[in-house]
């Protein structure tokens, strides 16, 4: 089952994330993508949103497939912010969540927070320039926060973003779990670091050089980050 | 289903390779409004940029609006088709496919086409070929840079022929620019190049022929150019023809309505429009 990432990355991100699912599938596996309340095609709207109600989102959509499928064996896979609420999830079901797939995970919420606030302080004119400006506030009685890429990002959900540390729940990761990596990153060093003097997780941390696929992807519009893809199903499979 | 819409998925076309989103108005209105059509914006999915598509038409659908948005053949969850067809043809057969699921499943007679940039592109192409669709509303279309009898009317200027003689002008620009072109896309760090598919006659009788059957039309600009009126009034030339029209320059946009408020626009304006034009 495939986790997805939040907002503006989600959307990018999709072409890649559905090669992928078709990848899995050619090579024999069941594979479910869904969107979380208030994301892509699902009902609500970002304002009306949570981390909890997503992870439970996921706990929904694993007893669908499972449903569905009549599996008894289910690999999670989650992009960015998907990759670290897929850990959450796997953590808080362990056993039921035999492999996991962290795909450039969150690792530090309130460095994904900067992250995201730094990219929405380039906007693009009227004239198709990119320009620096501030954050635009959204007002307090629809939940307040600020509008991202394109997405309102809410206080609460800024919060609840804030408080996310992957780092903290590697020692109860699963086994069998997969790290990728597109390009270095201080904080995946962090969890490599913690994953690797961890006795109770034997983790494969790999970097693979990548096309970052939740970026704007213009101009290389319809570039899939094909190793990463070929490596997670090769890994599942 | 949210308050008085309920959403379903679909899959349709000849092939059952085009994926969609129904959005319908609860309870569910007589096939006598015309009902939307959200086209593809480039690659972007069927939610749209900032998942634009998906508040808009939920909007439409709660003002009583059908609402089709799906996937193009290629783009998002759809497959591409396996008729042979060129990118564009299989664009416009999309369009079709999803305006005869419609036609079939839900009793629409009519549809009012909608798209941003390409996909503003793909509707008008289309408008004219289908006597189901009633209108268009066009966000940052491509226009025909030149309109009927253009270069007949160059050809007749005194400066066309000394620009000519004196080595300046368009047909030496255009050399020029050919020439420079060929050189830099033999180097190796060269990105892509795009050119738009569509040429300038098939957009000006795509304009024309929309005009001339009747198809209502709403036309947004974003960004600061305001030369599109002139070129939408040359193109429809005939009296009579201006009230198919509506223009609406969204000064402050961005391309791809970053902003809450300008989406809101965006909605509003298109609201306020299918309410005057009787749809």
């Amino acid at each position: 089952m495939i986790c997805n990432p939040w907002g503006a990355e989600h959307i990018n991100a999709h072409r890649a994330l559905r090669q992928l699912s078709r990848k899995l599938s050619g090579a024999g596996l069941h594979v479910l993508r869904f969107d979380y309340f208030g994301a892509g095609d699902s009902a609500g709207d970002m304002t009306q949103t949570d981390l909890r109600g997503w992870e439970n989102d996921i706990k929904s959509a694993l007893a669908e497939l499972g449903s569905i499928t009549g599996s008894r064996r289910v690999s999670l896979i989650g992009l960015r912010l998907g990759a670290t609420l897929a850990a959450k999830v796997a953590v808080s079901l362990d056993p039921g969540v035999n492999s996991l797939v962290l795909w450039d995970p969150v690792v530090d919420g309130r460095a994904y927070l900067d992250e995201l606030y730094a990219a929405s302080r380039v906007v693009p004119t009227a004239d198709g320039q990119l320009v620096s400006r501030p954050l635009v506030l959204r007002p307090s009685d629809l939940g307040g926060g600020y509008e991202i890429l394109g997405f309102p990002l809410t206080a609460g959900m800024a919060r609840e973003l804030k408080e996310l540390n992957l780092v903290a729940l590697t020692p109860d990761l699963l086994r069998r779990t997969l790290v990728v990596l597109s390009e270095p990153q201080v904080y995946c060093c962090t969890l490599g670091m913690v994953l690797g003097a961890s006795d109770a997780v034997a983790p494969t941390i790999e970097q693979i050089k990548a096309f970052r696929c939740w970026i704007d992807p213009w101009p290389n519009v319809g570039a899939s980050p094909v190793a990463i893809i070929n490596r997670i199903s090769q890994w599942l499979t | 289903m949210s308050g008085g819409t309920n959403e379903r998925a679909i899959i349709f076309g000849a092939e059952k390779s085009l994926i969609g989103i129904v959005t319908q108005p609860l309870p569910v209105p007589s096939g006598e409004r015309p009902a939307v059509v959200i086209l593809n914006t480039g690659i972007i999915y069927r939610i749209g940029h900032n998942r634009m598509y998906v508040a808009l038409a939920r909007t439409l659908a709660e003002a009583g609006h059908m609402v089709l948005r799906f996937d193009m053949s290629g783009i998002g969850d759809s497959d591409n088709r396996n008729d042979g067809l060129g990118p564009l043809d299989a664009n416009l057969a999309d369009i079709r496919d999803a305006i005869d699921w419609l036609a079939a499943t839900l009793r629409v007679r009519r549809v009012v086409l909608v798209g941003l940039c390409s996909g503003a592109d793909h509707a008008i192409l289309f408008a004219g070929s289908d006597c189901r669709v009633a209108g268009v509303v066009l966000i940052d279309p491509n226009l025909p840079t030149h309109g009927p009898g253009y270069f007949g009317r160059r050809m007749l200027r005194w400066r066309t022929w000394t620009n000519f003689f004196s080595g300046k002008g368009l047909f030496w620009s255009f050399l020029r620019r050919k020439f420079v072109r060929t050189i830099e896309i033999t180097r190796e760090d060269e990105g892509v190049q795009w050119q738009n598919p569509i040429s300038n006659s098939q957009l000006l009788h795509a304009f024309q022929e929309s005009a001339k059957v009747g198809i209502q039309m709403l036309a947004i600009f974003t960004g600061g150019s305001r030369d599109a009126h002139k070129v939408l009034m040359n193109l429809v030339q005939r009296k009579g023809n201006e009230r198919l029209f509506r223009l609406k320059y969204f000064d402050r946009n961005d391309h791809t309505f970053t902003f809450e408020v300008d989406r809101n626009r965006l909605s509003d304006e298109m609201m306020q429009w299918l309410r005057q034009t009787g749809f």
